[in-house]
């Protein structure tokens, strides 16, 4: 029994020493965005960077666009300097991958407004951030370091009228990061459906 | 019939909702047991009041007439899940909610109680909500036992029990993890449940991790399990309800603790 208790501890404190830490430099990545060039988090050092996983199909996402919330944070951000990157893990075949030219078709649909979205069909980014979730929040700061790592609302529902009332988590802190402060509620638990690696 | 089916659901969400009643009848004042029955499509599941990594219990939302009270939507005890690589804890198949109804003491004529259920239906494929509203139409008198009867009491009876002073509940912390230490009080063999074996759900979220499987192993008079915490634990645990599996001798325990 204690074996099996050390071998399950051994294994989260391997899948946890590859994640993010709030404080420590944000995992570097190159993916391609939905014209094929390649994107890197190190083309945008001094910036404020926030990474928004995504998956169309989730009701909770729905909830964020149908109700115009995600769009509406992408542009009055962006008019911050601030750079957005929507990211899709989902891998081939599975609920919510899109190859890119119909993504393309999706995102404008949805009214995706990120300075890029990034195709992370292996994974790979997903897995450094331990993305488990659409949506999940990021937020970089101008050093480089992991500022925000969670929800983007208080509220855990697929009801877009609770967009209104919920606690703005995912705002607050980028508010926090670009006024130079401290975020007070740097992680906390996303919600959502799982990334479909 | 007293209760009804959800027809038009206001959301399909991959299961089917119907509120059942042991009786037709209720007398005034006295409390009444009803359940919630979902029937969940194959391939899906709805959660636990802990969903786990991810998901959102079900909930309800009441509209009862003047002076009716009820405890809300009870959670049996739920099985635990993995989708996409994701710990959840939850239902699949056919659920029954308990719910129990008082009427007013002054309850005469009849009465209409609606509830409004809402839900998360996940599987392989995603996530679906769901959401219907369900009613039950009830009159004065005394109790008349309806065919649903023995489902909707065996639906109580399977329910958590709290395991009092049979079995106490403490959890320390130990670095990044918790340490749950239950003791039994001395007393006849056998009259205690014995926690061995069967697995703990935590029913308080973002406690401990929810893909630690959480088995209790004996030394001496005390059961012992180290789990991580959770990812989210704000600070240090303050409270921990656990649902200790039911067994073969005894049914599903609840266990609580609160730090002094």
């Amino acid at each position: 029994m204690k074996s099996i208790t050390n071998t399950l501890l051994g294994v989260l404190a391997l899948f946890t020493a590859h994640a993010a830490e709030i404080g420590q430099p944000a995992p570097a990545f190159t993916a391609r965005n939905l014209k094929g060039e390649a994107v890197s988090l190190a083309d945008f050092k001094g910036k404020v960077v926030v990474l928004e996983w995504v998956n169309f199909g989730c009701p909770f996402v729905k909830k964020h666009y149908a109700s115009g919330n995600m769009p509406k944070l992408q542009e009055a951000y962006a008019a911050k300097d601030v750079v957005w990157l929507t990211i899709n893990s989902a891998a081939e075949g599975k609920q919510g991958y899109h190859e890119p030219a119909k993504m393309a078709e999706e995102a404008t649909k949805q009214g995706n407004k990120a300075s890029h979205f990034l195709m992370d069909t292996d994974g790979k980014v997903g897995k450094a951030y331990d993305a488990k979730v659409t949506p999940h929040m990021f937020i970089i700061d101008k050093e480089g370091k992991l500022a925000y790592d969670g929800a983007i609302d208080s509220k855990a529902t697929t009801d877009a009228a609770d967009v209104a009332t919920a606690d703005k988590l995912f705002v607050n802190a980028l508010d926090a990061v670009l006024a130079g402060k401290e975020v007070s509620d740097a992680k906390n638990k996303p919600y959502g459906c799982g990334v479909k690696y | 019939m007293a209760g009804c089916l959800s027809t038009a659901a206001a959301r399909p969400g991959k299961a089917t909702v119907e509120w059942l009643a042991s009786s037709a009848t209720v007398e005034p004042g006295k409390p009444m047991q009803t359940a919630i029955r979902m029937v969940i499509d194959d391939g899906w599941h709805t959660y636990w009041i802990n969903p786990g990594e991810a998901g959102m219990p079900t909930t309800v939302e009441w509209k009862l007439p003047p002076g009716w009270q009820t405890g809300g939507l009870v959670f049996p005890e739920p099985a635990r899940f993995l989708t996409s690589g994701l710990a959840g804890f939850g239902y699949e198949g056919t659920v029954l909610f308990p719910v129990t109804l008082t009427p007013p003491a002054d309850f005469t004529g009849k009465a209409r109680l609606t509830a409004v259920v809402s839900w998360l239906a996940c599987g392989e494929s995603g996530c679906v909500p769901g959401e219907a509203e369900i009613h039950l139409d009830l009159a004065a008198g005394a109790a008349s036992p309806t065919a649903e009867v023995a489902a909707i009491s065996a639906a109580y009876q399977k329910l958590p029990r709290p395991a009092g002073n049979a079995l106490r509940l403490t959890v320390a912390e130990s670095g990044k993890n918790l340490l749950l230490s239950i003791t039994m009080e001395p007393m006849e063999p056998g009259a205690a449940p014995d926690p061995g074996g069967r697995e703990a759900f935590p029913a308080t979220p973002e406690v401990a991790e929810p893909r630690a499987v959480i088995r209790f192993s004996k030394t001496g008079n005390t059961w012992t399990s180290e789990v991580p915490k959770s990812g989210y634990a704000a600070g240090p645990a303050r409270r921990l309800t656990l649902v200790l599996a039911g067994g073969e001798a005894h049914g599903p325990l609840e266990l609580t603790w609160s730090a002094p």
